[in-house]
C-alpha cells in the first residue's frame, strides 16, 4: 500500500491530467458502446420477428416505435391509436416514438417499459376484437400506408384494392405502397400506385 | 406533462415546416444547446413521410446551419481581443493557436458532422486564433453538407423508425468523442515518459 502511495506521489501533473483524460474517455465510451449494442439488438429483434410480415403479436411492441409505425405494422388506424393514447393527432405526433410520447405525457414506467406501451398494446387487442373503420386522418392515400392499413381504416376489403390495381394479394397486403411499388416494379412508380389505390377508394364511394 | 427541448423542436417543425428547421439549425450552429443532429434526422424522416418538402427543407436547413456558424465565427472574432488579452501570452495558448493554424481544417470539418459537441469551442478557437475566415468557411460548408447529407438521408431511410437511428447516432458520436479523449489521454501519458532531447 505504501509503495502505491509513494508511486502516486511521484506522478507528475501532466501524467495525472493524462490519467484523468483516460478515465473520462472510458467513462464516456462505455455507456455509448452499450447504447450502440442496444441498437444492434433492436435491429436483430425486428429482423427475427419479421416486422414487415403483418399480424404481429402486440407483445412485440418496442419503445422506439412511433404511432405511425405501430399503425402500419399492426394495421390499426392511426386515429384509433391516437384516441387510445389520448394524443392530439398532428403531423409530427404520429412520428414520435412511444417512449417520447410517454415522457411528454409524464406517464412513467410500468414493469420496466413506458406506460404508453401498455395502452397501445391494449388498444391493438381491443381493435382486433372490435375493428372500427375510423377513416384516414390524412384524408388521402399516402406511400407509407399498406393495403391492409387502408382497408382496416376505411372498411373497404383489401381484395377490392388488389382487384382494382391488378396486384396479386399474396404477401403484399402488409407492405408499404412505396416499397410494394418498387418490389413489383409497378408501372409509373410509387405515385402511380398511390393514385390507383386512391381511385379504388373514390370509386367505392367512401370518404377516406 | 413534461416536454423536453427535442420534443418542442419536433412540434415546432411539424407546425411551421422548413423555415423552423432553418431557424433551429441556425441557433444550433450558433452554439445554443439544441439537438441539431436529431433535428436533421427527424427532418429526413418527415420528408419521407410527406410532412416536409424535401428541397426547401434541405436548402433552408443547410443555409441556416452555415449562417449560424458564420455568425458564431464573427462573435469569436470580435471577442478575440478579450480572449487574447486574458490568455494570449501563455505558452499553452500560443501552442494551441499554432497547432490550429496548421491543422485546424480537419478539426473544423470533423466537428461539423462527427464530433458536433466540439463545434462551438472549435469555431471560437478558429476565430480568436486568427484562422482565415474563407478557409474556415470552406471547411464549414463541406462539413455541414456532410452532416445534412448523411443524417438527413439516414432519417429518410429509416422513416417512421427514425428515433431508433437517432439514438444510435447520438451514441456513436459520443463514443467517438470518448475515444478521442481517451486517445489524447494515452498520447499525453506515453509522451510524459519520454525524456526531452538534450539541447545541443
Amino acid at each position: 500500500m505504501k509503495r502505491i502511495i509513494q508511486k502516486i506521489k511521484t506522478i507528475s501533473k501532466i501524467q495525472l491530467l493524462a490519467l484523468v483524460l483516460i478515465i473520462i474517455g472510458a467513462a464516456i465510451m462505455i455507456p455509448k458502446a452499450t447504447g450502440m449494442l442496444d441498437f444492434y439488438k433492436e435491429v436483430r429483434y425486428a429482423a427475427e420477428h419479421d416486422f414487415a410480415a403483418g399480424n404481429l403479436s402486440p407483445d412485440l411492441l418496442r419503445p422506439w416505435m412511433s404511432i405511425r409505425y405501430v399503425a402500419v405494422a399492426y394495421a390499426v388506424p392511426e386515429k384509433y391509436l391516437f384516441d387510445a393514447v389520448g394524443v392530439n393527432p398532428k403531423k409530427e405526433t404520429s412520428l414520435i416514438a412511444l417512449n417520447r410520447l410517454n415522457r411528454q405525457k409524464g406517464l412513467g414506467q410500468a414493469g420496466g417499459a413506458p406506460v404508453v406501451m401498455t395502452t397501445v398494446r391494449d388498444a391493438i387487442l381491443s381493435y382486433r376484437a372490435n375493428p372500427v373503420a375510423t377513416g384516414l386522418i390524412e384524408q388521402k392515400v399516402e406511400g407509407w400506408m399498406t393495403v391492409q392499413y387502408i382497408a382496416n381504416s376505411t372498411g373497404i376489403p383489401a381484395e377490392a384494392f388488389f382487384t382494382g390495381t391488378g396486384i396479386a394479394p399474396d404477401g403484399n397486403a402488409n407492405k408499404p405502397l412505396d416499397f410494394l411499388s418498387d418490389e413489383i416494379k409497378y408501372s409509373g412508380g410509387p405515385s402511380a400506385l398511390v393514385t390507383a389505390i386512391q381511385k379504388v377508394l373514390d370509386t367505392q364511394g367512401k370518404k377516406p | 406533462m413534461s416536454v423536453d427541448i427535442s420534443s418542442l423542436a419536433l412540434t415546432w417543425i411539424g407546425t411551421y415546416g422548413a423555415p423552423m428547421v432553418a431557424g433551429l439549425l441556425f441557433l444550433s450552429g450558433l452554439g445554443l444547446p439544441l439537438p441539431g443532429t436529431l433535428i436533421v434526422i427527424a427532418s429526413g424522416a418527415f420528408i419521407r413521410q410527406n410532412l416536409l418538402d424535401g428541397y426547401s427543407t434541405s436548402l433552408l436547413g443547410y443555409l441556416g446551419t452555415i449562417a449560424g456558424d458564420g455568425l458564431l465565427y464573427a462573435i469569436g472574432y470580435f471577442a478575440s481581443t478579450h480572449i487574447e488579452a486574458r490568455f494570449g501570452e501563455t505558452s499553452a495558448w500560443k501552442n494551441a493557436s499554432k497547432l490550429f493554424l496548421s491543422r485546424g481544417g480537419i478539426a473544423i470539418y470533423l466537428t461539423r458532422w462527427l464530433l458536433t459537441a466540439l463545434a462551438l469551442p472549435v469555431t471560437l478557437i478558429a476565430a480568436s486564433s486568427g484562422y482565415h475566415f474563407r478557409k474556415f468557411y470552406l471547411f464549414v460548408v463541406l462539413g455541414e453538407l456532410t452532416w445534412i447529407a448523411i443524417y438527413g438521408c439516414l432519417g429518410y431511410a429509416f422513416g417512421s423508425q427514425w428515433e431508433l437511428i437517432s439514438d444510435f447516432i447520438s451514441n456513436f458520436s459520443g463514443f467517438i468523442l470518448g475515444a478521442l479523449v481517451l486517445g489524447v489521454g494515452i498520447y499525453v501519458f506515453v509522451r510524459s515518459f519520454k525524456k526531452p532531447a538534450a539541447s545541443p
